[in-house]
């Protein structure tokens, strides 16, 4: 809040400015009735209300424009001007602002949208809301806002008035008399008092307090709760605790302060384990039980839908469940529309499934192609020879980018088996994923890759593929074979060579490729004695080879 | 929130009156009733605001029955203060504002005489006593609910009687530290008793001397950053100390607090002069001891005469209970001075 507004020192104005400002004062407070009252107005859409905050705010501005406050007496007519007289802005709202104690309303230059929405929102409660127990007063206390303020009247209630000056009057008649006289036996004895302490002068305190938020202190209760479930003896209090319990963990996803929600699941968990008292056992496990339900995770999934630092925190507290939570977490992935906040769960549901893949395999199956490009994904992490027959089976899938992330999930996998899956993958319709295949062949396999690749490409339709595709197929063929694929591959370079098809310079260009991947000094002078072709492609590809090859060195 | 109409005394009676009406229904089970204790809060918080030196003197009035109800209304109006200072905002005010009203309601149901009396309980009564954190901390979680409204009082009812060390009741993890709001009314709860006759049958200390035991406990028992600033805010005499002054002048404290000269150099009332020899007070046959009942004007003893000296040393402080002046008159004094700064 403004300086002015905190220390009472607000400007005066002259009575002449004072009516000159009233009607934009008037407009202002006529814009809070309003939009106060449209809270509440059953026929009142949210486009209505928007306005309204919105004609609130433009009101505002007005004023604040020229003025750093502007000050809304709050009277039983309504709504007015402090500075100025003026009919005031009535209605049921302004009524029942001044029946809750509210005197005075003041707006300081800086304002947001926000902080009005959340004053007009505030307001209309106590028009609507039967679950509100506080008065306008302290819900509007409550708020914080930085530039808005309220003063307001504490009426006194029945009797209260009576009893005040009692509390406040100075005590006992007897009293006011001045007995001196021990005082003076005092003296007498030498008992004259006692000089100022020893002790320094405090120093202030340096460094800012660390103030905790709401969920910081529901969190150190919740603590408290943990403590006393350690050491109760009383079953019936241990229970009543632990309901407790359960209602600040519920709170505190409320609030979506979901890092504390995880510390204290985790301890919860601790204690379940060191529980041996069999009711209690159930009381604490009925709590993990509601921490890891299908509802408790599907908020979950509203809060990781508001951005990465969110989902973060959800994925620490979904890693604390086990496979149980299956089920929750396919559907969490179903709603997800997040790419970010899905990869966490999948990272959530590689710790849920501890190394075994069993589990997941009938996601698999899933109607929804990104669930099952999760579970693909997981399978992949969870490195489980058990689930490479299902992976295998998804490269026939029809989907592409299935079979693309099943042949990712299998390259992750260091077993044999999943080996064969993927050369299979070279077979593939897409060009991407037979490359891919072929790139980890040679990767895992590099001996057995050659003769594999060699075959592939002395297919009579392997020179329909694409440029790119063939290019990198032979380069593969040189990597993977090294000098023993130089005659192989000098034959398809060669003109009039054993393999050369002379309708096909491209194809040269792509051998030209293998070569330099081969390296050797025979392969080097195949390069060099093309670098004049008449052929843009193949001498291009010399000239390129050329370079990485020197570049090997 | 601006508070420019608050009337300091007003919001302290009422706050009184609530939060014994609040303990009343405690005892009997009622739910407790919070909305009227959190105006009274409300206000409270303004009035720590508008007229702060008012709202303290109110808090050293002693001697009129009822203490318990002014214990919880002072510990609370010390929290503000001290949480003001400290930085909280005024949503969290509100809420460490009801947690000191609430602190010791674990002792509502308990007989009065167990913590006010003329002789230190026994140990199975200071048994008793120090069950009542536990028992407030049950009772509000089951009349006050859980909520984020509620939390800070049931945090602070139950760990108000907690040390810094790990010691104190009720025994907890020494890894883990009260929260902030018990350790600012674990200061106030704990000056405020140490300055009122007859908590836990003890005698009342003298301000000073309780603030300074306090400090000396400062590592062990209490946060030593609270602990300073509150110490500053109260100042080395506290507001209703009664101090003896280098002019054979008796002064009560009505102002303290701030940091430089005001520190230890609070502003007072005169209330009495003494006599340089035992005997009749001087000037008292002609019925003219001085000064008024209540005291003289506010002087501040940090003002300088001309030549550059402090006009009036003080030359110790005394204790109010034995000296039987009417402090409660001067602390009543209409508002009249306010040391620039000194409190703000």
């Amino acid at each position: 809040m403004a300086d002015e507004i905190e220390n009472n020192s607000l400007p005066t104005r002259s009575p002449e400015r004072a009516a000159e400002l009233a009607p934009r004062a008037t407009e202002a407070a006529r814009a809070l009735v309003e939009a106060v009252r449209l809270v509440n107005a059953e026929n009142a859409t949210d486009q209505d209300k928007k306005k309204a905050r919105e004609a609130l705010k433009e009101r505002l501005e007005a004023f604040l424009g020229e003025e750093p406050v502007l000050c809304l007496a709050v009277g039983e007519a309504g709504l007015s001007f402090t500075d100025a007289g003026g009919a005031p802005a009535a209605g049921e709202d302004a009524s029942r602002m001044f029946g809750h104690g509210i005197r005075e309303i003041r707006f300081g230059c800086g304002v947001t949208a926000g902080e009005l929405e959340g004053l007009v929102e505030t307001l209309g409660l106590g028009g609507r809301r039967t679950d509100v127990h506080d008065d306008l007063v302290t819900l509007v206390a409550d708020r914080d806002f930085a530039h808005i303020s309220i003063s307001s009247v504490d009426e006194y209630e029945d009797g209260e008035q009576a009893q005040t000056e009692e509390i406040i009057s100075q005590g006992d008649e007897s009293d006011t008399l001045w007995e001196m006289d021990r005082f003076r036996e005092r003296l007498a004895r030498g008992l004259t008092g006692t000089l100022p302490g020893e002790l320094a002068p405090p120093v202030p305190a340096g460094a800012a307090f660390g103030l905790p938020d709401d969920a910081t202190q529901l969190f150190e209760l919740a603590v408290i709760f943990l403590e006393i479930m350690d050491n109760e003896k009383d079953h019936g209090r241990y229970g009543r605790v632990v309901d407790s319990l359960g209602k600040a963990l519920d709170l505190l996803f409320t609030m979506g302060a979901i890092t504390h929600a995880t510390e204290l699941v985790r301890r919860l968990k601790g204690i379940s384990f060191r529980t041996e008292h069999l009711e209690r056992l159930a009381k604490v496990k009925a709590l993990l039980g509601w921490a890891s339900a299908p509802g408790t995770i599907e908020r979950l999934g509203r809060y990781m839908s508001k951005g990465d630092n969110e989902a973060e925190q959800a994925g620490a507290y979904l890693k604390l469940f086990d496979k149980r939570v299956l089920p929750a977490m396919i559907t969490l992935l179903e709603t997800l529309t997040n790419r970010g906040a899905r990869l966490i769960v999948e990272e959530s549901i590689v710790v849920q499934c501890d190394k075994k893949g069993a589990a997941l395999l009938p996601y698999l199956e899933h109607e929804t192609s990104h669930v099952v490009a999760s579970v693909v994904s997981a399978l992949g992490v969870i490195d489980d020879p058990a689930s490479i027959p299902a992976l295998g089976g998804l490269l026939a899938h029809k989907d592409y980018k299935l079979r693309k992330e099943a042949l990712r999930a299998l390259a992750n996998n260091e077993y044999g088996k999943a080996t064969d899956y993927i050369a299979s993958a070279m077979k593939d319709e897409d060009p991407g994923i037979r490359v891919q295949a072929a790139k980890l062949i040679v990767e895992r396999a590099p001996s057995m890759a050659y003769g594999m690749l060699v075959d592939i490409v002395s297919d009579k339709k392997f020179g329909e593929r694409k440029f790119d595709e063939k290019k990198s197929f032979y380069q593969l063929i040189g990597k993977s074979g090294g000098q023993r694929s130089v005659g192989f591959l000098s034959e398809k370079f060669k003109k009039g060579g054993l393999l050369y098809s002379s309708n096909r310079e491209e194809d040269r260009a792509c051998a030209a490729y293998g070569l330099a991947a081969a390296g050797g000094a025979e392969a080097k002078n195949l390069l060099k004695s093309e670098l004049d072709s008449s052929s843009k492609a193949l001498k291009g590809a010399c000239t390129e080879g050329l370079r990485q090859m020197t570049g090997k060195k | 929130m601006n508070s420019k109409s608050t009337d300091a005394a007003g919001a302290y009676a009422r706050a009184f009156i609530r939060v014994r009406r609040i303990y009343e229904d405690a005892a009997a089970g009622r739910p407790i009733e919070s909305r009227w204790l959190k105006r009274a809060v409300l206000s409270l918080a303004e009035a720590a605001v508008a007229d702060e030196a008012r709202l303290l003197r109110l808090t050293a009035l002693r001697g009129y029955g009822d203490e318990l109800p002014r214990h919880y209304t002072n510990v609370c109006v010390l929290s503000l203060s001290l949480g003001k200072r400290v930085g909280l905002s005024g949503r969290r005010l509100l809420r460490l504002g009801m947690a000191a009203l609430l602190h010791d309601i674990g002792r509502s149901g308990m007989p009065d005489d167990l913590f006010i009396g003329n002789s230190e309980p026994d140990d199975d009564a200071l048994e008793d006593l120090n069950t009542h954190p536990v028992k407030g901390f049950d009772l509000l979680l089951k009349l006050g609910g859980l909520d984020k409204d509620t939390v800070p009082a049931i945090l602070v009812t139950y760990e108000h009687h907690m040390n810094l060390d790990g010691t104190g009741y009720p025994p907890r993890d020494k890894a883990r530290q009260p929260d902030i709001f018990s350790r600012i009314v674990r200061i106030a709860d704990n000056y405020d008793s140490s300055t009122s006759t007859g908590v836990y049958g003890r005698l009342a200390l003298r301000p000073d001397k309780a603030l300074e035991l306090m400090r000396k406990r400062a590592v062990s028992y209490y946060d030593p950053d609270i602990l300073s600033v509150f110490a500053l805010m109260m100042g080395a005499y506290p507001v209703g100390s009664l101090l003896l002054l280098s002019d054979q002048t008796v002064g009560v404290v009505c102002e303290a607090g701030g940091e430089g000269d005001g520190y230890a150099r609070p502003v007072v009332r005169l209330v009495a002069k003494v006599p340089s020899h035992a005997g009749e007070p001087e000037g008292a046959e002609d019925g003219e001891e001085g000064l008024p009942i209540g005291g003289g004007p506010p002087v501040d003893l940090a003002e300088k005469d001309a030549a550059g000296g402090y006009a009036r040393e003080i030359a110790g402080s005394l204790d109010p209970s034995l000296c039987r002046l009417n402090v409660n008159a001067a602390l009543l004094q209409p508002h009249t001075f306010t040391r620039q700064g000194a409190l703000r």
